[in-house]
This record gives C-alpha cells, sequence and structure tokens, in this order.
C-alpha cells in the first residue's frame, strides 16, 4: 500500500515537472496570428515597392519596422519575464530556426527576381505574397518542431 | 549519468513547482515566478529563501529605471540536485512498475 502510495506521488511529480517545462516552453513559442501579421506587413512592403516612388516605400517600411517590433513585443511578452535555459533549443533549434528565414526570403526575392527579369507585372507583391505564403505555412511548423525539440530537453526527465 | 537521489527538500510541492519553473531556465522574474505558482508575494519568499538557504537558488535584486526588479535562478547545485531528484522520482515508478508486473506474471502461472 505504502508502495502504490509512493509510486502514485512520484508520478504526481513527474507530471508536475513536465507540466512547468511546458508551460515555459509555451513563452517562447509564437501564436499562429503572429505569423499572419508578418505575412501582411511583407506584402504591404512589396506593394509598395512596386510603387517605385519614394513616399509610399518610406511610410511602408517605418510601418514594417513599427509593426514588426510591436507584433514581436506582443508574441513574445511573457517571455521579457524569463531567461529559457540556453541549452533547450538543442543543435537542431537554431538551424530550423536559419532554415525557415531561408525559405521565406529564397521564395520572396527568387520570385520577384523571376517575375522582374521576365518583365511580369508586380514582382516585388507578388515576390512577398509568396515569401508571405511560406511564413504562413512554415511559422506554425517552426513552432511545433521547436516544441518538440525543447520538449525532449526536458531537465532531469 | 545522474546518480538518484530523493530530496526532500525539493519534493514538497510547492518547491517542486518553482525548482521545475526555475530549471528550464537561465532565471525568472519573481512576478513570473509567483503568478505561475499561484503563490502570494510572502509565500514565495518564504520558499525561496529556504531554496536559498539550502544554496539551490540564487535571488538576485537589481533596478531597472525605477523600479527593483527580482529574479531567481537555480545554482549548479539546485540544478544537481533537481536532476538527481528527477531521477529518483523516475526510478520509483520503474521499479513499481516493474513489480507490479511481476505480481501479475506469477498470478498468472499455474499453481503447483
Amino acid at each position: 500500500m505504502a508502495g502504490q502510495f509512493e509510486q502514485r506521488d512520484a508520478e504526481q511529480a513527474l507530471a508536475e515537472i513536465r507540466g512547468r517545462h511546458e508551460q515555459i516552453i509555451g513563452t517562447a513559442l509564437v501564436p499562429v496570428g503572429y505569423w499572419w501579421v508578418l505575412a501582411v506587413l511583407m506584402v504591404g512592403l512589396g506593394a509598395a515597392v512596386d510603387f517605385r516612388r519614394s513616399l509610399p516605400i518610406g511610410v511602408a517600411v517605418v510601418l514594417f519596422v513599427v509593426g514588426v517590433l510591436a507584433a514581436t513585443g506582443w508574441a513574445t511578452r511573457a517571455a521579457v519575464r524569463l531567461r529559457l535555459r540556453n541549452d533547450l533549443l538543442g543543435v537542431s533549434g537554431v538551424p530550423a530556426i536559419l532554415g525557415l528565414v531561408a525559405v521565406v526570403i529564397a521564395v520572396a526575392l527568387g520570385a520577384a527576381f523571376a517575375l522582374r527579369a521576365a518583365n511580369g507585372p508586380l514582382p516585388a507583391t507578388i515576390g512577398t505574397l509568396l515569401g508571405g505564403l511560406a511564413l504562413v505555412i512554415g511559422g506554425p511548423i517552426l513552432m511545433r518542431t521547436l516544441h518538440r525539440i525543447m520538449s525532449r530537453q526536458a531537465p532531469g526527465l | 549519468m545522474v546518480t538518484p537521489r530523493f530530496d526532500e527538500l525539493i519534493h514538497a510541492p510547492t518547491r517542486l513547482t518553482i525548482v521545475s519553473l526555475l530549471a528550464a531556465t537561465e532565471w525568472a522574474e519573481f512576478r513570473f515566478l509567483r503568478d505561475s505558482a499561484g503563490l502570494s508575494d510572502s509565500a514565495l519568499s518564504k520558499q525561496l529563501t529556504t531554496l536559498e538557504e539550502a544554496g539551490y537558488v540564487d535571488v538576485r535584486k537589481t533596478s531597472v529605471g525605477r523600479r527593483a526588479r527580482t529574479s531567481a535562478r537555480l545554482t549548479p547545485a539546485g540544478r544537481l540536485a533537481f536532476a538527481q531528484h528527477a531521477a529518483a522520482l523516475q526510478d520509483i515508478v520503474g521499479m513499481a512498475s516493474m513489480a507490479a508486473s511481476s505480481i501479475s506474471q506469477d498470478r498468472s502461472r499455474p499453481a503447483g
């Protein structure tokens, strides 16, 4: 009977440790809406570039920078109150993040330059639209990947 | 490989919550720990003091502008003790499971 109690107590304690670890991971992951906001800001910037006039481009750059900073601040507000353990991302976390950045840049710039070379319409708008699409699809996938990686690195488990 | 060692100090429910939160972080703010653990300021202070006296936690007070900010982090000794405690918990669960399966095997064997 005492053994059963000890086992149940130990299981509950391990569940508590896992639950708190998940809670900490949750502060590092950004919501799906964040990727949509970034994509919309990107497309806005791309559309302004296609205007080929300095005023819309200047306004769009300011809106893009302010928008990205505000969205990032909002999405990571919980993470300001702590710093995640450095080794939580493991060896594959950083390549996963850089991978998404590389894909988005490659898709956006690749499409834009290809359209421009072919004298296609609105190269920057279409390029950033495709880049934004990659962000909206890849962002949540990246979050799930990071969640999996960080869950595996649970301390002591 | 961590040597399992059950730690009574860490195992107390409130302290287990605090140490589990800190184990996944480099440091965490006092307010974050208080809100996450659902404790009052004084209750959290008391538990942090206990952990600090054991050498498991390091509490720092810094000032950001006019506001004082208190944060806590696990010391290397605290991280080791937590890892050993978690290993001990896993041992308890593992041994209980093994014992349960050997009992069920004994029961399923025909008598005689």
